[in-house]
């Protein structure tokens, strides 16, 4: 049975959860069974990690006595937030650093061709937009009416987009598919 | 304290870019427009520190009408079911008709038996109502337009419309051709 | 009457045909929406690829017996590092002139390199494939070409000169109150609005009143919801009646999302979390601070329905969930267009829609 690394000791030492037996990294099962059991049966802990030497009691039942005690969770959630794991970081040799930097190139290069093709999409139904409508204001032969009719912006910012309309698209479908037939219901 | 201050954090931040030796002046203007707190002597070694990043998890969340999407969350649940959600809340569709418990009446036998052992009030009440909203809506609708017709959008149209059409043949001269 | 239809067409269009215009010239290599867009067939994409295979060409005998590796870097005037060289990322960044430099953060060896993106939200998918150009279309305002608006005043006024010391002052605030607000432009293909970033913001007053408790719990319920990790701040304002005191007692805890994350949190937001709340008429249309940031709240009860805190309930205690303010900055420049853009997303409002 290995020691407990020096972080986690300490950190099993400011929260007081009995780390003697556990191995070197403690499951999250046990740690919290561990201690939400420990609620339930009191008593002189005798694995405190500090006992007085000059007292038959733990310090642990003693200050238990004074105050009401912190929650279980609460010092559950403690352990995970300040628990001191972090990612590190990756360390890779001269093939594998070339062999990510290759694909991490070319990741960029297919987002950046990606944004590319969609920004000119965007630019072309701008355009082909603006045509249509110069061709709608000077062509149509009706003195501009149908342009000052499709250039009316009244109530897309109070109305909004339809509810119906706002759908995020999921992965796979629903049952019964994308309702073609429905229509706004006019206000009487 | 892990979840660290702000300070800390933009102290991690500031130099941490600088692959290359550049002047301060241009790395402080540059991380200025990020963050508000500028370090703009910092004679101390700063501590690179690792960011935290929760464990997460690949979770399908099925909705209530059988559709289904996979996003990262922190719940170790693979498969969430949903009861209520857009799919079946009546905020998100106004207009079903499944969910504004409007009876379907094709046949107009519903309102053959209302009218048969109906009261009186549950056969003419709708009718009645129609008409007093109807105006009620008229009215509003008149309102709406007037605040409409002022929005800033429509001030310019009547430049736009009327824009460089000096030189064409205005159209009503086209139709006497 | 129908026999002189077509003629009567014809009359009225004839002289157009004739009439000279500039734009004609221009716009007859255009493509309209209505044409179909570029895509490749798949037809297309297989002629690409190759039918040989690699690995079935034989290497030459000359080139096999001439490949030595070892002799070509012993050619070398400086060798390159040994094959498990593993480089280590300084733990600490001395500034700019110090000769160890702690690599770029996109750099897998940094201490700051975060990896990712895992997945392609949803989200993000529908603002690509339909939001975007839904409202690049509802936003359009046609400009005649070569039409110029005429000018407006200027943001910031002059100074009469009826004082010499008016001379090199600096420009005058707006009138009615110093605050300038944001310049908003037509929207044109380059500035369609889009989400920008989210965040989660919870103020926990009893972590003042109590014990630090209450702030661990609000700090790893938002990081539950979130996948961030929060940051934490103290108290600006000095209130007597939470015994706050400016600059001691932390009490508000954040998380700040942006890409990936913030986009599933959107889609799980909308989507399951919502729906499940009791009576929620929506975000009030008031809501907005006038540059197209979006804020609205959510109760502590309500944010017990994230899925991600019903999984564990048992394990918060069910006092000290936090209550948090959602914000959704977008990159729209007025309110009115942050609200266009959430509610092609999905976002209800409700209320009079204030601009």
């Amino acid at each position: 049975m290995r020691s407990l690394s020096p972080a986690l000791a300490s950190l099993a030492n400011v929260f007081r959860i009995p780390m003697s037996l556990t191995p070197a990294r403690p499951s999250v099962t046990r740690v919290c069974h561990e201690t939400l059991s420990r609620r339930t049966q009191p008593g002189p802990i005798t694995s405190a990690v500090q006992t007085a030497s000059f007292s038959s009691t733990s310090s642990l039942a003693k200050r238990s006595e004074g105050r009401p005690g912190v929650d279980k969770r609460i010092t559950l959630i403690r352990y995970f937030l300040h628990h001191p794991l972090t990612p590190r970081p990756l360390r890779f040799s001269r093939n594998r650093y070339l062999r990510h930097w290759t694909i991490h190139r070319a990741w960029q290069l297919f987002q950046a061709k990606q944004r590319n093709t969609q920004q000119l999409e965007l630019q072309r139904q701008y355009q082909s937009m603006q045509a249509a409508c110069e061709e709608l204001r000077t062509g149509a032969g009706d003195g501009g009416r149908l342009f000052r009719k499709s250039m009316n912006k009244k109530g897309i910012f109070t109305d909004l987009i339809p509810i119906e309309y706002g759908r995020m698209q999921t992965e796979f479908p629903s049952a019964e598919g994308w309702n073609h037939e429905w229509k706004k219901i006019e206000k009487k | 304290m892990s979840m660290h201050t702000t300070l800390r954090r933009t102290a991690a931040t500031l130099p941490s870019s600088t692959s290359s030796i550049l002047p301060s002046s241009q790395i402080i203007t540059a991380q200025s427009k990020s963050t508000s707190f500028v370090c703009s002597q910092c004679r101390h070694a700063t501590l690179l520190r690792r960011p935290k990043r929760p464990y997460t998890f690949t979770q399908l969340v099925t909705l209530s009408d059988g559709s289904s999407f996979t996003h990262r969350t922190s719940s170790p649940t693979p498969v969430y079911r949903s009861t209520r959600d857009t799919r079946n809340s009546l905020l998100w569709n106004p207009t079903s008709s499944k969910l504004m418990n409007v009876e379907d009446d094709e046949a107009g036998r519903l309102a053959a038996f209302r009218a048969r052992f109906g009261r009186s009030f549950d056969a003419n009440a709708p009718a009645a109502e129609e008409d007093a909203t109807a105006k009620k809506e008229k009215e509003e609708e008149i309102k709406a337009q007037q605040a409409a017709e002022q929005q800033e959008e429509d001030n310019l149209l009547d430049l736009i419309s009327s824009f460089g059409q000096q030189e064409a043949p205005p159209p009503e001269k086209k139709k006497k051709w | 009457m129908a026999a002189r239809e077509p003629s009567r067409y014809l009359a009225r269009g004839l002289p157009r045909t004739f009439v000279p215009s500039a734009r004609s010239q221009a716009f007859l290599n255009r493509r309209n929406v209505s044409d179909e867009a570029p895509a490749r067939r798949l037809s297309d994409q297989l002629e690409d690829l190759e039918t040989a295979s690699s690995l079935t060409t034989s290497v030459s005998e000359s080139a096999a017996s001439s490949f030595d590796p070892i002799a070509r870097s012993k050619t070398r005037k400086t060798q390159l590092p040994r094959g498990r060289y593993q480089f280590r990322s300084p733990k600490y960044d001395r500034g700019p002139l110090h000769p160890h430099q702690p690599p770029a953060p996109s750099d897998p060896s940094s201490r700051l390199f975060v990896p990712g993106p895992f997945a392609l939200p949803r989200a993000e998918q529908t603002y690509n494939s339909t939001v975007a150009s839904d409202i690049l279309t509802l936003c359009y305002v046609h400009t005649p070409p070569g039409f110029k608006p005429p000018p407006k005043a200027p943001r910031l006024r002059e100074w009469d000169d009826s004082s010499p010391y008016h001379k090199n002052r600096p420009l005058r605030g707006p009138r009615g109150g110093d605050v300038l607000r944001l310049l908003r432009k037509p929207i044109k293909f380059n500035n369609i609005p889009k989400i920008e970033r989210i965040t989660l913001h919870s103020y926990v007053k009893e972590a003042a009143q109590d014990n630090s408790g209450w702030l661990h719990v609000a700090g790893i319920a938002v990081q539950a919801i979130s996948n961030v990790r929060v940051e934490t701040f103290k108290s600006k304002a000095s209130v007597a009646n939470w015994s706050l005191v400016p600059g001691r007692d932390t009490v508000a805890v954040k998380a700040e999302l942006q890409g990936e994350n913030m986009y599933h949190f959107l889609g799980k937001l909308i989507d399951v979390v919502l729906p499940r709340l009791k009576d929620w008429p929506g975000v009030k249309g008031s809501s907005g601070d006038s540059s197209g940031n979006i804020t609205f709240g959510l109760e502590p009860e309500q944010m017990a329905l994230f899925p991600e805190i019903e999984v564990n309930y048992d394990m918060y205690p069910p006092k000290m969930i936090p209550g948090c303010h959602i914000t959704l900055h977008t990159t729209a420049k007025a309110d009115k267009d942050a609200r266009l853009l959430l509610s092609a997303m999905g976002i209800p409002f409700y209320g009079k829609i204030v601009q």
